[in-house]
C-alpha cells in the first residue's frame, strides 16, 4: 500500500469537516492532555496500556487525548442544549506494541449527535452521512446492532447476578461464552447458609481489613447460594443466544433470521423492532439493505462503548471509519443522567491511502 | 570488545547468582567486597560484571548494553514490553522461587476463583463508586492477566515495596506480589485466591538479542552456554 502524503491527508480532512459542517454540525474543540480521572474511570485499566498516561503537580493525572468522544460527551451534557450535532478535528494518541508499523498519533474527523429522542431515525441520519461520504472513496459499511444480544440477556430466565454478569462482559466474548457456559452446567457450593452462620464463618477466617464490608460477604455469599440453588438457565434460551451471535449476512437476511428466533422468544422481540425501525429509515433514505452487510456480533471487541446500532468501514485490516450508539457512556458519564447519543469518526489518513491505492 | 555480564547485587538472587557462576568455574574477581557494584568474570567466562537491582537489568537488556545477565523470570516479563522480541530466556536456574500470585483478605470467603473476584470488583464498585484497588509492583503483569481474565472494575496502585501490609494499611483492597512460603501473607490477614497465579517464577539465564556476542569471544561463549546447559541436566 503506498503512503498518501500530506496534501491529499489535509484534503480528505478538509473534506470532510466541510461535509459535516453542511450537514448542520458545530465546531467542537478540546485540549490535547485532558484530565485523566474520568477517562480511566469510564474505559478501566486496560487504556492504561493503551494511552499515554502524565501527570503534573497542579493538575494530577493527564492524559494524551485517547478520543474526543468523552470530552464531548461531559461538554454537551454541561450545556444547556437539548438536540445538537457536533464536529470535531484533531489528532488522537495510542501508544504502541514493539514492532508495530501503527502511528501512535492519528488525526479523526468525528460528528455525532446528542439528545434526539428519536434513535431509530438518529442512527440512520448518523450512518447516512458516513455512508454518503465515504462510499464514493471505495469504502464499504458493515453494520450491527448490540441492543439484540444486549435485549436477550436482560430476558434471559437467569438469576439478576448471572445476567449483571453478562451485561457487563458484553464487550468480551471470550469470556461472556464462558459464562454462558458455566450457566448451562449450573454448579454446587459446599457454604452453610444463613446469616449468622456466614457471619460465623467470616468471623473464623481472618481480620476485616481493607474497605471492603463484612455485609458486603455476606450478601454476596448469599447471591452465589442463591445462583447455585437456581435452576441451569434454560437451553433453548442459550442456544438462541448462541443463533443470535452467529447471524452475519445482509441486514434483510439477519432481520429474517431475527424474527424467526423472536417467534420462539417474545423477549426480544422490541430489540428485533428496533432493529427493522432502523432498516426502514435506511430504506427511506436509498441505503440497499438487501446489500448492507450486517452481523449480530459487530462491535463487540473494537468498539468497546457502543451499545446498539454500530457500523463500520474497514481499510486493510483497520477501521477507516467507526460508528455507533453509546447511551451507556453517557450515562455513565452522567452518573444516570439519560442522554441518547449517536456518532461516529473516520481516519482521514486511511482514507487517503485507500485514494492513493486506486490510482 | 569484550562480554557485558550483569547480576543483581543482593539478595536471594545475588547469592544464588553468585554460587551458579562458580558452579560452571566462573569466578567473580575485584568487587570491593559489599560496596562495589563493578568487577570481572574469569575462568570459563570472560567478562565485565556489573552488579545492578534485579529489576534494572531488564532494560539493559533490552537497549543492547548487556550480553548477559542472571535475574527473575518475572522482572524480565514486567519490565520490557513483548519481552521475546528482546531476550532470549536461555536457561531456568532452579533458585529464587516465588510465585506471583493475587491475594485477598482471608475474611472474603466469598472469593473462590478469578469469577469471584470480578463479580466482587463489580459489587464494589456499585457500593462504593469507585474502583477495587489492587496494590502491586508488577502492573504490566497483573495488568494482562486480569484483563485476559476477563476481570473488569479494578483499579491498580503502584507499591514500591512490603505491598502485603496495603491492604491493613488503607492503601488497596487486595495486591499482586511474589509470594514464596505465604508466611507475610498469613501475618498479614491475607490469602491466596485460588487460579490466581499470574506466573511461576525463578532465576534465569538471559542473553540479550539487541546486543550481538562480539566475533572474538563466539567461541568462549559457545563454550560457556555448553557447560551451562549440561549442569541443568
Amino acid at each position: 500500500m503506498s503512503q498518501p502524503n500530506q496534501t491529499s491527508i489535509e484534503e480528505e480532512t478538509q473534506a470532510a469537516l466541510d461535509y459535516f459542517l453542511k450537514r448542520g454540525a458545530v465546531r467542537f474543540d478540546t485540549h490535547i492532555l485532558q484530565p485523566a480521572g474520568s477517562i480511566l474511570d469510564l474505559y478501566g485499566e486496560d487504556i492504561r496500556s493503551r494511552a499515554f498516561i502524565t501527570e503534573d503537580s497542579a493538575h494530577g493525572e493527564l492524559i494524551l487525548r485517547p478520543d474526543f468522544t468523552v470530552p464531548l460527551a461531559k461538554f454537551h451534557m454541561d450545556s444547556a442544549k437539548e438536540v445538537e450535532r457536533y464536529v470535531y478535528c484533531g489528532s488522537v494518541f495510542r501508544r504502541q506494541w514493539p514492532g508495530s508499523a501503527r502511528p501512535d498519533e492519528y488525526l479523526q474527523v468525528g460528528y455525532e449527535m446528542f439528545g434526539n429522542q428519536d434513535k431509530a431515525q438518529a442512527d440512520a441520519e448518523i450512518f447516512y452521512a458516513f455512508n454518503e461520504l465515504l462510499q464514493p472513496r471505495g469504502l464499504r459499511p458493515s453494520t450491527g446492532d448490540l441492543n439484540v444480544l444486549i435485549t436477550a440477556v436482560e430476558s434471559l430466565a437467569a438469576t439478576d447476578r448471572q445476567k449483571a454478569a453478562l451485561k457487563r462482559h458484553l464487550w468480551r466474548p471470550a469470556k461472556f461464552c464462558h459464562l454462558l457456559e458455566s450457566y448451562r452446567q449450573g454448579h454446587s457450593l459446599s457454604i452453610e447458609s444463613g446469616e449468622s452462620a456466614i457471619q460465623t464463618q467470616i468471623e473464623r477466617a481472618g481480620a476485616v481489613i481493607g474497605q471492603r464490608r463484612v455485609k458486603e460477604v455476606i450478601d454476596n455469599v448469599q447471591a452465589k447460594i442463591k445462583d447455585a440453588e437456581a435452576p441451569v438457565v434454560d437451553s433453548n434460551q442459550l442456544a438462541a443466544i448462541d443463533d443470535i451471535l452467529k447471524i452475519k449476512g445482509t441486514m434483510e437476511n439477519s432481520l429474517r433470521e431475527l424474527r424467526h428466533i423472536a417467534r420462539g422468544w417474545k423477549g426480544i422481540q422490541a430489540a428485533v423492532d428496533g432493529l427493522e425501525m432502523r432498516r426502514n429509515e435506511l430504506r427511506e433514505r436509498g441505503v440497499d439493505t438487501g446489500k448492507l452487510r450486517f452481523e449480530a456480533n459487530y462491535g463487540r471487541t473494537s468498539l468497546e462503548y457502543y451499545d446498539g446500532f454500530v457500523f463500520g468501514f474497514m481499510e486493510n485490516g483497520q477501521p477507516a471509519a467507526l460508528g455507533g450508539r453509546y447511551d451507556f457512556l453517557t450515562e455513565a458519564l452522567g452518573k444516570g443522567r439519560q442522554c441518547p447519543a449517536v456518532g461516529g469518526m473516520l481516519r482521514p489518513g486511511l482514507v487517503a491511502s485507500l485514494q492513493v491505492g486506486d490510482k | 570488545m569484550t562480554i557485558n555480564f550483569a547480576i543483581p547485587s543482593k539478595g536471594r538472587l545475588a547469592e544464588g547468582a553468585n554460587r551458579w557462576l562458580n558452579s560452571c568455574g566462573i569466578h567473580i574477581t575485584n568487587p570491593v567486597p559489599s560496596r562495589g557494584y563493578s568487577g570481572r568474570l574469569e575462568g570459563e567466562l570472560e567478562a565485565n560484571l556489573s552488579l545492578l537491582t534485579a529489576s534494572e537489568i531488564p532494560k539493559k537488556l533490552a537497549d543492547g548494553s548487556l550480553h548477559f545477565a542472571i535475574t527473575g523470570m518475572d522482572v524480565v516479563r514486567e519490565n520490557i514490553p513483548r519481552w521475546q522480541t528482546s531476550v532470549d530466556e536461555i536457561l531456568r536456574l532452579g533458585f529464587g522461587a516465588a510465585e506471583l500470585a493475587i491475594s485477598v483478605p482471608k475474611f472474603w470467603i466469598d472469593a473462590d476463583s478469578l469469577e469471584d473476584l470480578d463479580t466482587i470488583a463489580a459489587q464494589f464498585r456499585h457500593h462504593h463508586g469507585r474502583r477495587l484497588r489492587i496494590a502491586t509492583k508488577y502492573t504490566n503483569l497483573a495488568r494482562e492477566f486480569l484483563s485476559a481474565a476477563g476481570v473488569a472494575d479494578y483499579q491498580l496502585v503502584y507499591s514500591q515495596g512490603a505491598t502485603e501490609g496495603a491492604v491493613s494499611n488503607h492503601f488497596a483492597d487486595a495486591i499482586v506480589d511474589l509470594v514464596s512460603t505465604g508466611k507475610t501473607l498469613d501475618a498479614n490477614e491475607l490469602k491466596r485466591l485460588p487460579g490466581g497465579v499470574i506466573l511461576q517464577s525463578e532465576a534465569a539465564l538471559f542473553q540479550s538479542k539487541i546486543c550481538r556476542t562480539p566475533s572474538g569471544a563466539k567461541d568462549q561463549v559457545d563454550k560457556f552456554l555448553q557447560v551451562a546447559t549440561s549442569l541443568r541436566n
